[in-house]
């Protein structure tokens, strides 16, 4: 069941590497939430009851309800459906993304060989999608889709506490809560400023800091 | 005693919120103000002080407190002048007073924090929390500036928590993220796991603390500011992010991995001076150079702790020396924006024929700023030259000398070229009855530069603080 979840994890990150869909990002982050609450569910053994409690209405509330809604508005209020065109196509994307994952995948192998406390399928699913989330940053050009993989790239660093041997403190999943809550909310007040400003929020139009 | 750091801006912030009068607001920002920062000097005198196992005020913490409350006692004096120049609504006024108030809350809560994952709350927390400064203006350059300065380091943090997720697998399970006990558990943390944390935690809070190449953000979130927020971002906001990187380095001494900490941070050091220089030389608009200085100085610093022994006393003291100085400098560039009305070097041009005062505080900014004596930049420098080629780094050494230079260059022709000729533009004096509030702050600033390195109690502080270190 675990590894079906990590799999369903794992293949968002890949349809999101070939989808234009901006709605799409959104939906993909509420199935990341959903996997995440079914991930810590799993869990409920081998942590406290309060810790799991916790983190479980982390995971149901926020990233699978309060988040993609927060996203979707922020879509809807800046009528930004689609990606802009890039220099690298879906096929390129999706290309990088696999590679991205078997280098995850090999560094968990080579990691779990050494240290046999960690979590190999956790650990490599976690690791690419970290370093897919940073790809999507880099590669796409609205403001929209940098916030939906910042998420993504929150959602990655979630499940690779998860798959450490050392619990986080409830102090840290607090603190990451307010990061990701207060961050997604000024991000969604600026872009509605860069959307006013500008007509459009692609990252081309903030180049003209330059030197 | 160390809650009341927190209790007073925060009772102050949400009684400025709640009361309707103007000038009882102002009477409560100077009254909390003036009380946070006799405070904080206070805590600083008999550090070490805990409140809760969270919350520790060490000997190197109280270095920087100090310094955050000189560099912001300055600034609130500042800002007296500043607010009488600038025509704010009443709202706008309540929020830049309580933003003033709430960021050294942020900054303390840094500096004293005992755990690594709180240290990373409050470091996201100063982010957030610098951001409306940035935007105050409301231009277009502004909302580039804020947006690129919010997201990149936001994905900063969010890498120097993978950081902390790999070092508590580093620790194991018997092991905790306080940095007391980082420090002295050191030896039994796994190799492996220290050093790919240790990398994280770099890029993140090497982000934060502007070290190249992350630092994209710096120079224009650090010119589009207005000059007081300028000079809490370049003076106090980088070295609480540095500070993290100097707790990290201890814990990386004492598992016997200095030579990865010591490599990245020379590596990083070395690019960010090389980048500062030579953005610095071809500079149009003075804000800018400063901020690309503040890359140059973080650069020197991360060399210092990379290398280790007498440099650490120099990179504490470089530490000490910047804050107050590029903050002084960064007041100073405030009165020429509102003398000038341009941040473009072409346009400031006549200064010490036209505003005497505001061209001499310049000079001396950029005097102290560039390591001539009696900087404490300076003797920084010195001792860290001299540590380089006693170690056998000689390349490195000849190299950062002739950057250096090249910095003094840059930044002298600039200088040169603003203070003297004629101004073309439309200029406008400061009012005679506000000129106490803009002038003062700098040039105290200075004087306490001057005092880092000659005044007995302050330099044996500093040296405390990197023998502590050095141990």
């Amino acid at each position: 069941m675990e590894l079906l979840i990590l799999i369903i994890f794992a293949i968002t990150m890949l349809y999101v590497s070939i989808t234009m869909r901006i709605e799409t990002y959104v939906h993909m982050l509420f199935l990341q939430g959903i996997s995440l609450s079914f991930l810590v569910a799993l869990r409920l053994s081998s942590l406290s009851i309060f810790s799991t409690s916790f983190l479980l209405t982390e995971t149901l509330i926020f990233k699978t309800i309060l988040v993609p809604w927060i996203m979707m508005k922020m879509v809807h209020e800046n009528a930004a459906l689609r990606e802009l065109s890039s220099k690298l196509s879906s096929f390129y994307c999706a290309v990088i993304t696999t590679i991205i994952f078997i280098f995850g995948f090999g560094m968990a192998h080579w990691a779990s060989g050494i240290d046999n406390t960690i979590r190999p399928l956790y650990f490599g699913v976690s690791l690419s999608v970290i370093m897919s989330a940073l790809f999507f940053i880099v590669t796409r050009r609205m403001l929209v889709t940098h916030v939906a993989a910042y998420v993504m790239l929150e959602n990655g660093i979630f499940l690779l506490s998860l798959s450490v041997s050392q619990e986080m403190p409830l102090l840290i999943n607090l603190g990451v809560l307010l990061d990701i809550f207060v961050a997604l909310f000024i991000f969604g007040i600026f872009i509605t400023h860069i959307k006013s400003t500008f007509d459009e929020i692609d990252i081309d139009k903030l180049t003209t800091l330059k030197g | 005693m160390l809650a009341i750091l927190f209790f007073i801006p925060v009772t102050a912030v949400t009684l400025i919120m709640i009361v309707k009068s103007v000038h009882i607001r102002r009477i409560i920002f100077c009254v909390a103000a003036f009380l946070f920062s006799v405070l904080a000097l206070m805590l600083c005198a008999v550090a070490p002080i805990s409140a809760t196992k969270y919350f520790i005020l060490d000997k190197t913490g109280s270095l920087f407190l100090a310094l955050l409350a000189i560099v912001w006692s300055a600034v609130v004096v500042y800002s007296k002048g500043f607010l009488a120049s600038e025509i704010l609504s009443v709202r706008k006024e309540q929020l830049y007073c309580s933003l003033l108030l709430l960021f050294p809350v942020a900054m303390t809560g840094v500096i004293t924090s005992a755990h690594l994952g709180l240290f990373w709350v409050f470091v996201q927390i100063t982010t957030l929390l610098s951001v409306p400064f940035i935007y105050m203006d409301k231009k277009i350059s502004a909302l580039e500036a804020t947006w690129k300065y919010l997201f990149i380091c936001s994905v900063g943090i969010a890498l120097a928590f993978v950081g902390v997720v790999l070092l508590s697998q580093a620790i194991g399970v018997n092991g905790s993220l306080f940095f007391a006990d980082m420090g002295s558990n050191a030896k039994l943390f796994s190799p492996m796991w220290i050093g790919f944390s240790f990398v994280f935690l770099m890029v993140g809070f090497g982000t934060k603390s502007g070290l190249a190449p992350m630092h994209a953000w710096l120079p224009d979130a650090h010119s589009e500011a207005p000059a007081p927020a300028s000079a809490m971002l370049s003076g106090m906001m980088l070295n609480t992010a540095l500070l993290g990187i100097v707790r990290l380095v201890i814990m990386m001494n004492n598992a016997d991995a200095g030579k990865i900490s010591s490599a990245l941070l020379t590596v990083s050091g070395m690019l960010s001076v090389i980048i500062g220089a030579l953005f610095m030389l071809k500079n149009t608009n003075y804000k800018r150079m400063l901020a690309y200085s503040s890359i140059e100085n973080m650069g020197i610093i991360a060399i210092c702790l990379g290398t280790g022994g007498a440099a650490y006393y120099a990179a504490f003291l470089h530490i000490a020396g910047h804050a107050v100085i590029k903050a002084a400098f960064f007041l100073t560039s405030g009165i020429l924006y509102q003398q000038f009305h341009s941040k473009q070097i072409d346009d400031t041009r006549g200064l010490i024929s036209r505003f005497p005062g505001a061209g001499w505080l310049w000079i001396s900014c950029f005097i102290m700023l560039s390591g001539l004596p009696p900087s404490p930049l300076f003797f920084s420098k010195l001792i860290l030259i001299k540590t380089l080629f006693g170690q056998g780094h000689y390349m490195l050494a000849s190299a950062l000398l002739c950057i250096i230079l090249l910095v003094i260059y840059g930044m002298g022709k600039t200088v040169l070229n603003m203070i003297c000729g004629e101004a073309e533009t439309v200029l406008s004096n400061i009012p005679q009855h506000t000129r106490f509030f803009w002038y003062t702050p700098p040039a105290a600033l200075l004087t306490f530069a001057v005092l880092c390195w000659c005044y007995p109690s302050i330099t044996g502080f500093i040296r405390g603080v990197a023998e502590r270190m050095a141990q």
